[in-house]
């Protein structure tokens, strides 16, 4: 019984296919312009500089595939859109963002106001990196070319992923920096770049309290977070001195290391033991054979200086009322409650022990 | 009576997994952990295993009294039977319209989530008149048919779940511990939340005539409804250990933004594929509802079936155009949650408590 009722039905339900032409706003590559970095310079107390990075894909008629940049001042973040777009012929897209840079005069402003923007648009991936830039204003740095890579937006995120993946710089990312941010028990940090001779540096970390950056690490420093704070698998590389004045030193290589938290609650002013386990393999070293002796040399000389490094990390944290280390969620997580007001005078006074149990697992294919 | 009459307008009994399952899961997967953290933060994991306890309970009074009269194993003849004419229909109506209002509700949110993180500029005719158009034409077909529409509702998007565990990747246990540092009225409020993601399975009323060998399905609903309770669980727990707490409860919709961790080669953002995909997952959530709401106004009025669903789709069209701003959506869904609520919490209970008085007063006299 096909009645016409039911054929107008399917008729109408096949016409529903061409809706998908009708959309009401398309992103067709050659119609958009797609952002892969934004920076901020701080300029005073009202205004900033923001600065994009596009990709101008190369076509027959223009040529090879650059990079330009686009650059306003503005009073507002919401504003510096509107500015930056009144620049470009097409409309920029944001959802290939990849990093968002600071100078560092902005570190310490405060960024918390530029971040809120990038949170409520849905289009801005959690991947996003946010990296300070050092002795430099952002608009200079993204306003050049350099030799080891073309495009300056995919150099300074490989350059960053890269660092974080198998060198020294503990993992974080835009979903790191704000679940840090938010929460009561940790502080986030953020891997900071550097001009050297013609290319670009990775050079340390810059730790927050709440939104200001208040304490930059060095890359050694650096690793020595990693060490507190991720369990390492084949990560990060470390340098052990082992007689300074013979220029004797060691390379340990495929780190695998895990700290653990233990507080002891019964201490008024309570107490902390991290316990690191340090596993690597001796990558290069300087003298000539590493004899059984030599090796324990090497061990005891590793422990000292892990302790002694990570010992002073903990406390330069401490005195700039920082904790990217997230001291704070370990003990949370232990049951002490921290959500109350002196939390940040219990961390600034806490005495924290560390104990590095060193193993050297290999030494390379040489004896 | 209870023997089938005609095949062709039932379903077999383990088809009521995918309806029970399919009705429960819809939009309050994508923000429910929010809700039960701002109750009882991130202990409430506990809550969900309560609260689908609880859900099993009902699960099993709702069969009790279907099950008590085989001549009456609906609820629009329950009602009739219990109340008279005149209160059991007012009951039977508020119940149409419950169902009528969370469908609705279901609409009005995925039109939301849609103009909020694809298309900005999208309006709400646009995709509600194509929407209701597939929802109608599966309720037309028959009963049958919106079966169909729940089963391809769990078996296409179901990977989606294991789409969840990209975020351990940054996942922190120290998130979630100490594990039991909760109190009981934390704990009490967080199952009253929870509760509310796992309504809709009580269409279960309705329908129940339509499965052949109505007592063979029970074990299914309870089937259907533990796979609801794990999945919850699952997303809880992922969204718990990936988000921090504070940041957790700024999100919306937790679940969608946790996607935004997933990055491929060839899709940069994976909640395109999600949203796209959660179609699917509504699309039983509709079809349920408002097969019910056709349904019963069918049995009340004695008007046909397609006549009634014409009404409940324009009905559901007009009250979209009512619908406008984000709050109005919370709103209709937080009613309509506290209505379930009551339904379940109150009137099934005392229904059953009715039911069985009568059957022994059936007995003894």
């Amino acid at each position: 019984m096909k009645s016409n009722g039911q054929r107008l039905i399917k008729l109408s339900l096949a016409l529903l296919l061409f809706i998908t032409g009708c959309g009401p706003q398309q992103n067709i590559l050659d119609e958009i312009r797609i952002m892969h970095t934004i920076g901020f310079d701080y300029i005073d107390d009202n205004h900033f500089r923001g600065t994009v990075t596009i990709p101008i894909y190369g076509s027959e008629t223009e040529g090879e595939t650059r990079t330009e940049i686009i650059t306003d001042t503005s009073r507002t973040a919401k504003d510096i859109k509107v500015k930056l777009d009144a620049q470009s012929s097409k409309r920029l897209h944001n959802g290939k963002l990849q990093s968002i840079l600071f100078d560092e005069t902005f570190l310490q402003e405060g960024v918390s106001e530029l971040v809120d923007t990038f949170l409520r648009d849905p289009k801005i991936g959690m991947r996003v990196q946010l990296i300070g830039v050092e002795d430099k204003s952002v608009l200079d740095l993204l306003d050049q070319t350099y030799p080891i890579e073309e495009h300056v937006a995919r150099y300074i995120n490989d350059l960053v992923d890269q660092n974080i993946e198998d060198q020294n710089i503990p993992k974080t990312n835009l979903h790191i920096y704000l679940a840090r941010f938010y929460d009561e028990g940790a502080d986030p940090f953020i891997p900071v770049v550097k001009e050297k001779d013609e290319n670009l540096k990775v050079n340390g970390i810059m730790t927050f309290n709440e939104d200001r950056a208040v304490c930059k690490l060095s890359l050694r420093e650096s690793f020595m977070m990693k060490l507190l704070l991720e369990e390492l698998n084949d990560g990060g590389a470390i340098e052990i001195a082992l007689d300074e004045d013979e220029n004797e030193f060691t390379v340990l290589r495929n780190i695998m290391s895990e700290a653990n938290y233990t507080f002891d609650f019964n201490d008024p002013s309570l107490s902390l033991q991290i316990d690191i386990d340090f596993k690597a393999r001796i990558n290069e070293y300087s003298g000539q054979t590493l004899s059984s002796s030599k090796l324990n040399e090497i061990t005891s000389a590793t422990k000292e200086q892990i302790e002694n490094e990570a010992g002073a990390l903990v406390t330069q944290l401490q005195e700039n009322n920082t904790d990217p280390l997230a001291i704070g969620m370990h003990a949370r997580s232990k049951g002490y409650d921290i959500s109350n007001d002196d939390w940040d005078e219990t961390y600034k006074n806490l005495d924290v022990n560390i104990n590095a149990d060193v193993t050297i697992l290999s030494t390379g294919i040489e004896e | 009576m209870s023997q089938p009459k005609k095949a062709m307008y039932h379903i077999q009994p383990q088809l009521v997994f995918f309806l029970v399952h399919t009705m429960q899961a819809g939009i309050g997967i994508l923000s429910f952990q929010r809700q039960i953290a701002i109750e009882a933060g991130y202990q409430s994991w506990i809550a969900i295993i309560i609260a689908g306890l609880i859900v099993h309970g009902i699960i099993w009074l709702i069969y009790e009294i279907l099950n008590a009269d085989e001549n009456r194993n609906h609820l629009p003849a329950i009602h009739k039977a219990y109340f008279g004419k005149w209160v059991g229909g007012m009951l039977t109506m508020v119940l149409l319209f419950y169902f009528f209002f969370m469908a609705t509700a279901v609409l009005r949110t995925y039109i939301h989530i849609i103009q909020l993180w694809m298309f900005p500029k999208v309006t709400m005719t646009e995709l509600a008149i194509p929407l209701l158009f597939v929802v109608g034409y599966a309720i037309y077909h028959g009963f049958r048919v919106v079966t169909g529409v729940a089963f391809f509702g769990f078996m296409i998007p179901i990977w989606l779940l294991f789409t969840n565990l990209a975020p351990l990747e940054f996942g922190e246990t120290m998130n979630i511990l100490p594990l039991f540092d909760t109190s009981v009225s934390e704990q009490i409020r967080a199952v009253e939340t929870m509760t509310l993601s796992f309504i809709g399975f009580e269409a279960i009323l309705f329908y129940y005539p339509f499965i052949q060998n109505g007592k063979a399905s029970q074990k299914w609903a309870h089937f259907g409804h533990g796979v609801t309770v794990i999945a919850h669980f699952f997303v809880a727990l992922t969204s718990f250990l990936f988000y921090s707490e504070p940041q957790l409860k700024k999100l919306l919709y937790p679940t969608l933004s946790m996607w935004k961790i997933i990055q491929l080669p060839i899709i940069e953002r994976f909640e395109y594929v999600g949203i796209a995909l959660w179609l699917i997952v509504i699309m039983p959530n509709l079809t349920i509802a408002l097969w019910v709401f056709s349904r019963g106004f069918k049995q009340m009025t004695g008007m046909k079936q397609k006549h009634t669903l014409t009404i409940g789709l324009v009905l559901s069209y007009l009250s979209l155009l009512i619908i406008q701003t984000y709050d109005q959506t919370v709103w209709l869904t937080e009613t309509v949650a506290k209505v379930g609520m009551m339904i379940l919490g109150i009137y099934i209970p005392v229904l059953f408590v009715i039911s069985k008085v009568k059957k022994k007063k059936g007995e003894t006299s």
